[in-house]
């Protein structure tokens, strides 16, 4: 098997020419599917049969939250390649991804808020176990950036932080099949059901299209923050300085 | 120390850095059963860490240790009964007496030495059955050197191992060096006295 | 081979922990602490207890094994025993599970035994007692592996001991659910069999994944 691509992708200044070159044109696709994502869920689908208009918050709200864990997979998933190969890179994703799940996860947390309230009358509902375990995702991210902070040594603090990212990961499936194992408020799978979607096309497709565009909008800003992460870590080598002194940073 | 190794202790291209600072690259050496290195230079200098890879505790940047055919940072746990570390700390429980804290050692190392007679060597059996709490530093670092006996070892690794001794004890440790090396064993000693040792073949590491 | 290095450990802890005994009261002091806390904060009333106190018992149990953390890595870490096991022949997970062991048993027993007379203060009916324990055996000793996480994590952390809470207290949702539930459905008088089969898999996920991550934590911080 030829891992040459995967060892030339771990190389920082490779890397680094490769977000700079595709980041504007992930920035421009996020922007064009969010942009019609929403038209497309605030304009063109029709109102819900229960929840009237008040149901577009979907749109914001799913998106944000589906970020939230998949930045979490990513982060943990980065750690732990770092951890267990150690590539320096893998911990630079991983670092990166945190503050913008965090970011998405609050996201979700708040439009879930605002959605709820005059939906279901409440902002929030300690009986819903997916909310809470969601909630438990915010801390997670506190968590990891927490230890983070206080360990002095950068690569002490990249492996440690790989460790909890990891042990935290079981909190992903248990936010997803929570809906399953408890009926409360959130409703049951709506997407990833076997037998199929349960809601209608029109409704459906611009949510995809936001889910999408939110994920190409985390890897662009990803991106951003790698570059940025990458420049820190490599301050002394010659790549970096050969860089800066060209002032094309 | 009946171990069989091919070769004895080898350190291929190590490579340490603290933080940005880079301790020290491309470090090589092989020592043979019966040889010990002394590793000398001024404080800070990386001599503490270079041990720590040796022992297995800490990552090199890049480079290996092997310590016959195996890769001591690959080591199964049954392997690291070859190897012994004694660093700036003593290792020992202060609720716990010398004696008991020695047949710890040897119990968890499966070593055959008897306490008692290691206690008696290091001049400390009216103090076996004190708490490690009640004795000086001197006796402590004595007691928790003491537990080299009782661990049957061939590399023996051991970070300024005289700090703290008086003169008595700085004998008695290095008698133990020269048995140990004359016994087929390996010896990697951090010190600022490199005088006191006159092992059979010294290598000298200056970082 | 590993059997005899885990009881060596496991006896070698409790000895040392029994000499401190002053330490070991520690936890549990606090746990009668908070337990007697609430109800000056909430109200004293029978029927306000009654309600709040299943919360009250697992909370208290819960903060009370946190504070217990503490003691677990960071004296082996600071006298260079830590570094002695790290390098023995015992495998590191086996001696990790056997000092959670010990800890356990020094500082998580002692909630559960105390546990019945809290519940008895908090007019919990006699009858629920019986489940109250066995949720309590079960979901303690999970806590003490969730906590060694976070304790290993940041033993060798100068600032590290604050954030302790923070990195375990989320992992322990689950427990805590599933143990003021088989307390609730005790109480109600009902079967508490599911959520007490549910601490029992988590036990054993605890059990079993606790430790390697655990040892890999303990690694890191000792390098």
């Amino acid at each position: 098997m030829n891992l040459r691509w995967f060892y030339k992708l771990a190389s920082p200044p490779y890397f680094y020419r490769l977000a700079g070159t595709l980041g504007p044109w992930l920035g421009g696709l996020s922007i064009a599917l969010i942009v019609a994502g929403a038209y497309g869920g605030l304009v063109l689908a029709p109102p819900d049969y229960l929840q009237g208009d008040g149901f577009r918050m979907i749109y914001v709200h799913v998106p944000s939250a589906y970020l939230g864990m998949m930045a979490y997979v990513v982060m943990a998933t980065a750690a732990a390649i770092g951890f267990i190969w150690r590539i320096k890179l893998a911990h630079a994703v991983a670092v990166s991804a945190a503050p913008l799940g965090a970011s998405f996860t609050f996201l979700g947390l708040v439009t879930g808020a605002i959605w709820g309230k005059p939906m279901w009358g409440t902002f929030w509902q300690w009986s819903d176990a997916r909310l809470v375990f969601f909630l438990v995702l915010f801390f997670l991210y506190m968590g990891y950036l927490a230890l983070r902070e206080v360990t002095e040594d950068r690569d002490k603090a990249d492996r440690l932080s790989a460790v909890l990212a990891v042990v935290g990961v079981i909190n992903i499936p248990i936010i997803h099949y929570s809906v399953e194992w408890w009926t409360t408020l959130h409703q049951g799978p709506t997407i990833t059901r076997l037998d199929g979607p349960s809601i209608t096309m029109d409704m459906l497709a611009p949510l995809l299209v936001m889910i999408a565009g939110f994920s190409v909008f985390f890897v662009w800003l990803l991106f951003v923050r790698l570059q940025g992460e990458i420049l820190v870590r490599e301050q002394k080598s010659r790549w970096t300085q050969e860089l800066m002194q060209r002032g094309r940073v | 120390m009946t171990s069989a190794l091919d070769s004895g202790l080898v350190g291929f291209s190590l490579e340490v850095s603290r933080g940005n600072r880079c301790l020290f690259a491309d470090l090589s050496f092989r020592l043979e059963r019966g040889e010990m290195a002394l590793v000398t230079g001024s404080n800070g200098c990386g001599k503490t860490s270079l041990l720590r890879v040796l022992a297995g505790l800490a990552v090199p940047d890049s480079g290996r240790v092997m310590l016959g055919k195996a890769d001591i940072h690959r080591f199964l746990a049954e392997q690291r009964r070859d190897l012994v570390f004694k660093g700036h700390l003593n290792g020992l429980k202060k609720e716990l007496t010398a004696r008991e804290n020695l047949e710890f050692f040897c119990r968890l190392w499966r070593g055959s030495y008897r306490a008692d007679t290691v206690l008696e060597e290091l001049q400390l059996s009216q103090a076996a059955d004190s708490l490690v709490r009640h004795l000086s530093t001197g006796q402590r670092r004595r007691v928790s050197l003491g537990a080299l006996r009782l661990q049957p070892a061939t590399l023996w690794i051991l970070d300024e191992p005289l700090a703290g001794l008086d003169k008595s004890g700085i004998d008695l440790i290095c008698g133990w060096v020269g048995k140990h090396l004359q016994e087929g064993g390996i010896a990697v000693i951090a010190t600022h006295r490199p005088q006191a040792f006159s092992g059979s073949y010294q290598v000298t590491i200056e970082l | 081979m590993n059997m005899r290095g885990f009881i060596q450990i496991l006896t070698r802890d409790l000895k040392v922990a029994l000499r401190r005994w002053s330490e070991l009261c520690n936890p549990l002091i606090f746990f009668l602490i908070v337990a007697s806390l609430f109800p000056l904060a909430i109200s004293p009333e029978a029927s306000d207890l009654k309600e709040v106190g299943t919360g009250v018992l697992w909370i208290s149990a819960l903060l009370s094994s946190l504070l217990a953390l503490d003691g677990l890595f960071r004296d082996d870490a600071e006298d260079g025993s830590m570094e002695q096991l790290v390098l023995s022949p015992v495998p590191l997970t086996i001696i990790i599970a056997a000092k959670i062991l010990a800890h356990w048993l020094i500082t998580g027993l002692p909630l559960v035994v105390i546990a019945p007379v809290i519940a008895l203060s908090y007019y919990m009916p006699v009858d629920a007692l019986t489940t109250l324990i066995l949720a309590l055996i079960l979901a303690t000793p999970t806590l003490s592996v969730l906590g060694a996480i976070g304790a290993a994590l940041t033993v060798g952390l100068r600032r590290g001991g604050p954030i302790v809470g923070l990195l375990v207290l989320p992992l322990t949702g689950p427990v805590l659910i599933f143990g003021t539930l088989a307390t609730d459905l005790a109480v109600q008088g009902e079967s508490a069999a599911g959520p007490l089969y549910l601490l029992g898999a988590l036990l054993a996920l605890a059990v079993v994944l606790g430790p390697l991550a655990t040892s890999a934590a303990v690694r890191v911080s000792l390098e």
